[in-house]
């Protein structure tokens, strides 16, 4: 590499070159789309609630009744109060997340991750004993109480070709995906751990440095 | 009463939709190219790239409301652009891939030879940029993008001084891994 191009000016020249037309346009294509994805996230929420709110209003008028006219009338004004709290909320801290400082924003990432893989690790390790529990309730349901037999007939269940075969690749196969989700989630924490040591030590510098 | 209420709110809203819509068309107009770079800063995968752009726009849409004009508007995008950014490279981190970056990052208006050459010295310099560790990147990628160090500071929420001062351990940074690239 030229040593002129080491020159900051020449690497910010470099850098700062402005997009070619044909990814201009590509550019303006996306923030046109923007505006109305944007538009229908924000109001999820509200539209879920207004149009169960309407199925409900539906209901009540092909079978009206004062009991039901009552009840169908405040579920959906808490259906639209809910809603409407839910998407206030998700805006709040869609601007927080968005807005607050470096710190904020990776303690509240680093929160989520962690949050996500607990329910993530709950999940997979509640996932064989409840499969095992429901095979046993269903086995005790038809068989009048009587768990008499019960490994046995999981095994024959098991290896009964096809259903059996398939059934236990499905649930494999669910837990493989909790495993991988559970591993990507440790190393999601990872990266936002490490980046929040970067931060802390950039600061640290700073303060050095500021004396 | 209750009415009336009803449709003061409601202009009102209309009034903040449209404002946000003007102030979105200039963000169009006047910052699609910094938030490409910033996306570039931190993605080299080409679909992923454009995914974090249009996250980006996405997240600059969302959070224009919040927007009092304390600073200019170009370092507000850029200070969410590069939030976005952050989140987008952690998420990543569970399954991290090498990309190569594509070979024609630019290409206009020169010729051939010069055009190959400044193609190889931009895909070195946005490789090395994406080496450096965030904090330095972010502070190195606003300082080509031109900003002062008081809207650096802005941005990174850091004072001016500390903003300087990252400025340059980044340059530092920056020119040592170009050095040992070439």
């Amino acid at each position: 590499m030229s040593s002129a191009l080491h020159d900051l000016d020449d690497l910010a020249g470099l850098w700062a070159e402005e997009p070619t037309p044909e990814h201009e346009t590509e550019l303006r294509a996306i923030a046109g789309r923007v505006s109305l994805k944007g538009l229908v996230l924000q109001y999820a929420d509200l539209g879920i609630g207004i149009l169960i709110t309407a199925m409900v209003l539906l209901a009540l008028i092909t079978r009206p009744a004062p009991v039901t006219v009552a009840v169908g009338l405040v579920a959906a004004a808490g259906l639209v109060w809910s809603s409407w709290k839910r998407h206030l909320l998700k805006t709040q801290i869609d601007l927080l997340l968005l807005t607050g400082d470096r710190s904020d924003l990776l303690d509240r990432e680093i929160a989520r991750v962690e949050a996500h893989l607990h329910r993530a690790l709950v999940a997979l390790w509640a996932a064989p004993p409840a499969v095992l529990l429901f095979a046993a309730l269903a086995y005790s349901i038809e068989n009048g109480g009587n768990l008499a037999g019960f490994t046995d007939n999981l095994i024959k269940s098991a290896t009964l070709f096809p259903v059996g075969p398939a059934i236990l690749a499905a649930i494999l196969t669910l837990l493989f995906q909790q495993v991988r989700l559970v591993q990507g989630l440790r190393q999601e924490l990872i990266a936002l751990q490490i980046l929040r040591g970067e931060y802390r030590e950039e600061t640290r510098l700073d303060r050095v440095a500021l004396g | 009463m209750a009415a009336r209420h009803d449709h003061v709110a409601s202009a009102s809203t209309a009034a903040a939709e449209a404002g946000r819509q003007r102030l979105f068309d200039d963000v169009t107009t006047r910052c699609t190219g910094l938030i490409s770079r910033i996306a570039l800063s931190y993605e080299a995968d080409d679909a992923l790239r454009r995914e974090l752009v249009q996250d980006i726009m996405l997240a600059v849409w969302i959070a224009l409301p919040s927007f009092r004009g304390d600073s200019s508007l170009k370092t507000f995008v850029a200070s969410i652009a590069q939030k976005r950014s952050i989140t987008h490279v952690t998420r990543r981190a569970r399954e991290p891939r090498k990309v190569e970056l594509p070979e024609d990052l630019r290409a206009s208006g020169m010729l051939p030879d010069e055009v190959a050459m400044r193609n190889d010295l931009k895909r070195q310099l946005v490789e090395s940029i994406q080496l450096l560790p965030l904090p330095q990147r972010e502070a190195i990628v606003l300082c080509f993008e031109g900003f002062s160090y008081t809207e650096m500071g802005q941005v990174l929420g850091i004072s001016t001084n500390a903003a300087m001062l990252r400025c340059q351990r980044a340059k530092t940074a920056l020119k040592s891994i170009m050095e040992k690239r070439s």
